[in-house]
């Protein structure tokens, strides 16, 4: 998938795989990555910016963690975040359904 | 542990030099893609280099771009904020002033409830309101086993 189709989706792609478990930067890419089996193409240095931006809008925290003598930011979903991300999720099943309902007769 | 050279260096002198924000927030951006950048050179299984790893992470500017538009986002959140306070204190001004109008009085000092006066009666009669409920009860009566 191309720039503009991973951007419009970010958020909703950074929360889930917050779900899993807290990560840092790089396993975030990395897990993204590996779960769309490398569909998305983007610069890797613009997540940091929108895990701000999450961050600012407290739907994930974060902290530095100290690991293999390097210091990481971890991010974790806060609750809010789990809201947010159940209200994405169900926008995001609505819009698949409809772009099915009409690609698929076509 | 693999060692950044003076490309990663330039690279982050170079996204450093074109971040908005206080210093604080700009050297947690630096320092998060320095640790970006080294966590990719450990995993460079593939030997794809550094330079590779550097066009990964998108060029500064890019960087730079979407940090400020996380900035923008942030300022006007804050805006929106004020001025929501800002609304609610002028509310709350105009009621003050509509109750003042109205020949209201300020609500009664729960310290001193005699100084209520009924219109059908000037003698000072013990106030049963909520406030007058709430004062202290004598020691005795607090259940206070010592």
């Amino acid at each position: 998938m191309g720039r503009d189709g991973f951007s419009g989706h970010l958020d909703l792609l950074l929360l889930a795989s917050l779900r899993e478990r807290p990560m840092h930067g790089y396993a975030l890419i990395e897990h993204v990555r590996r779960a769309s089996s490398g569909h998305f193409d983007y610069p890797e240095g613009t997540i940091y910016p929108a895990l701000r931006r999450l961050e600012d809008q407290a739907l994930v925290r974060s902290r530095w963690n100290d690991a293999d003598g390097r210091k990481r930011r971890v991010y974790a979903l806060t609750s809010k975040g789990s809201r947010a991300l159940e209200g994405q999720q169900a926008e995001w099943k609505r819009y698949i359904g409809s772009v099915q309902a009409v690609v698929g007769h076509g | 542990m693999a060692e950044r050279s003076d490309a990663s260096e330039r690279y982050l002198e170079q996204l450093s030099s074109l971040l908005v924000g206080s210093a604080r927030e700009r050297r947690r951006l630096c320092a998060e893609i320095r640790s970006h950048i080294d966590d990719a050179l450990d995993r460079d299984d593939g030997g794809s280099g550094e330079l590779q790893i550097l066009e990964q992470l998108g060029s500064p500017p890019q960087i730079a771009q979407a940090w400020s538009a996380r900035c923008h986002s942030q300022r006007s959140r804050q805006r929106r904020r004020i001025a929501l306070l800002a609304a609610a204190g002028a509310t709350a001004g105009l009621l003050a002033v509509a109750q003042h109008a109205q020949g209201g009085q300020a609500p009664r000092d729960c310290a001193s409830p005699t100084t209520h006066h009924s219109s059908s009666s000037r003698h000072h009669t013990p106030d049963t309101s909520t406030c007058a409920t709430m004062r202290l009860r004598p020691a005795q009566d607090s259940g206070d086993p010592s």
